[in-house]
C-alpha cells in the first residue's frame, strides 16, 4: 500500500464510535426528515419520489460516519445534498415534461371534487412554477426553494456554501430572474 | 448624510436579516431617500410575487400526492383484497354446502379484540416479529409435533401495528387451511397456515 493511499482515510474515521454515529443519524432523521420531504415534494410535486430522495440522503449520511465527527455543519450538508438531488430530479422531470402530464392526470383525478376547478388551476400554476424553477441556475433554484422552506440567511449561507453577507444580493437576483422568466413564458397572469 | 444601500442589503432588510444597527440605519435612510424607498418597494413586491408563486407548490402538493400515494397503495392492496375475497368466498361455499358425512363445517372463528397488538389475536404470539416476519415457505416447511401443541405464528402482511381485528379461518377443500386477520377497514393484516389442524382432528 502506498503512503498516499494510507493518507486517504483520516484518522478520525478509524476511531469512530459507530453506535454513536448511528444514533446521531437517527436523531437527525427524526428532526429533519419530515421537513425535507415537504420541501422536496413542493419542488418535485411527487411525495413518493421526495421520500425516496430524502431517505437516500440519510442513507448517504449513514455511509459517511466521518462527516458526523468532522465538525462540519451536518444539517447544512443534508439540506445541500437534498436540495441538489431535488433540483436534479426536477430537471429530469422537466426534460420528460412529466410534470405537465402529472398536472393533467391530477386534474382529471380531482375533477369529481367540488373544488375541481380550484384544483385544476392550482395544478396548472404549480406546473408553471416548477417549469421556471427547472430552467434557473441550480443554485438560484435551491436558494428560492430553501428560503421558501423558512431557512434563515445564516442557514442558507452554510447550506449553499456562500458568504452570509451575499445572501441578500443572490436572493434578490434569483427572484428577479425567476420573475423575468415567468413573465416571459406566461405573461402577467398567475 | 445620504448613504444609499445596495440592493442586497435592502433585500436582507426586508427579511429583517441585517444586524440591528444596520436595520436602524436603513430605516432612517429610507425615510429621506426616495430612490432607495422606490427600490425597497420594488424588491418587496417582487419578493412577495415570487413567494406567492412558489407557495402554490405547497398548495398543489397538499391536494394531489397523498391521493397518488393512496391510489398506489390501493393498487397494491387490490390483489391482496381480490385473493382474500376469493378465498373467503370459497370458505363460505365450503361452510354452506357441507359434504355428506362431514361431522361439522369448517370453523369460522370471529374474535373481537382490543389493543395492544399482542392481544389482538390471542393465539398469535408471533405478531411481535412484524419487522422480521417468518418466511411463509419456512412456516409451511416447519411441520413438527410441536405444532399440534403450539399454533403456527402469524405472518404480518405489513409493518403497521394491529390494534383490533377479526380472525377468519379460510378452508379450501384439498389444501391447507389458513387463519387470516382482518382489521376493521377490511384489509388482510396477517396470515398463518393451519398446519397442525389435520393432525389435531
Amino acid at each position: 500500500m502506498q503512503p498516499d493511499e494510507i493518507a486517504l482515510e483520516p484518522p478520525a474515521a478509524r476511531t469512530i464510535d459507530r453506535r454513536r454515529a448511528a444514533e446521531r443519524v437517527e436523531a437527525l432523521f427524526h428532526e429533519h426528515y419530515g421537513r425535507m420531504v415537504g420541501m422536496l415534494a413542493r419542488l418535485t410535486g411527487d411525495r413518493a419520489q421526495s421520500e425516496e430522495i430524502a431517505s437516500d440522503v440519510f442513507h448517504k449520511l449513514s455511509q459517511r460516519p466521518a462527516l458526523l465527527v468532522s465538525g462540519e455543519d451536518v444539517t447544512a450538508w443534508i439540506y445541500r445534498v437534498a436540495s441538489n438531488a431535488g433540483v436534479d430530479a426536477l430537471r429530469a422531470i422537466s426534460r420528460r415534461r412529466r410534470y405537465e402530464d402529472a398536472a393533467a392526470t391530477g386534474a382529471i383525478r380531482l375533477a369529481a371534487e367540488s373544488s375541481a376547478l380550484d384544483a385544476m388551476l392550482a395544478a396548472e400554476r404549480a406546473a408553471r412554477v416548477r417549469s421556471v424553477l427547472a430552467s434557473l441556475k441550480a443554485r438560484d433554484a435551491q436558494l428560492l426553494l430553501l428560503r421558501s422552506s423558512g431557512l434563515a440567511y445564516r442557514e442558507l449561507a452554510s447550506t449553499l456554501g456562500i458568504e452570509p453577507g451575499s445572501v441578500g444580493t443572490l436572493l434578490a437576483r434569483a427572484e428577479a430572474e425567476f420573475e423575468r422568466r415567468f413573465r416571459a413564458r406566461y405573461g402577467e397572469s398567475l | 448624510m445620504k448613504q444609499c444601500w445596495p440592493e442586497g442589503a435592502l433585500r436582507a432588510y426586508l427579511d429583517g436579516e441585517l444586524p440591528p444597527q444596520a436595520m436602524e440605519s436603513v430605516t432612517a435612510h429610507l425615510s429621506e431617500c426616495a430612490a432607495c424607498e422606490r427600490l425597497r418597494v420594488e424588491l418587496a413586491a417582487r419578493a412577495g410575487h415570487v413567494a406567492g408563486l412558489i407557495g402554490t407548490l405547497a398548495e398543489a402538493v397538499a391536494r394531489t400526492p397523498r391521493r397518488q400515494a393512496a391510489a398506489r397503495s390501493a393498487g397494491s392492496w387490490g390483489w391482496t383484497a381480490a385473493a382474500v375475497a376469493l378465498a373467503a368466498g370459497l370458505a363460505i361455499a365450503t361452510v354452506l354446502v357441507p359434504k355428506p358425512g362431514t361431522p361439522k363445517p369448517a370453523p369460522v372463528a370471529v374474535i373481537e379484540t382490543a389493543p395492544p397488538a399482542a392481544e389482538a389475536v390471542p393465539p398469535a404470539p408471533a405478531l411481535a416479529p412484524e419487522r422480521a416476519p417468518v418466511p411463509a415457505r419456512a412456516a409451511v416447511a416447519r411441520k413438527s409435533r410441536r405444532l399440534s401443541a403450539l399454533p403456527e405464528p402469524f405472518l404480518a402482511l405489513d409493518n403497521e401495528p394491529i390494534e383490533s381485528g377479526i380472525v377468519m379461518r379460510v378452508t379450501v377443500p384439498g389444501s391447507t387451511p389458513a387463519d387470516i386477520v382482518f382489521s376493521p377497514d377490511g384489509r388482510a393484516r396477517a396470515i398463518r397456515l393451519v398446519n397442525g389442524t389435520k393432525q389435531d382432528r
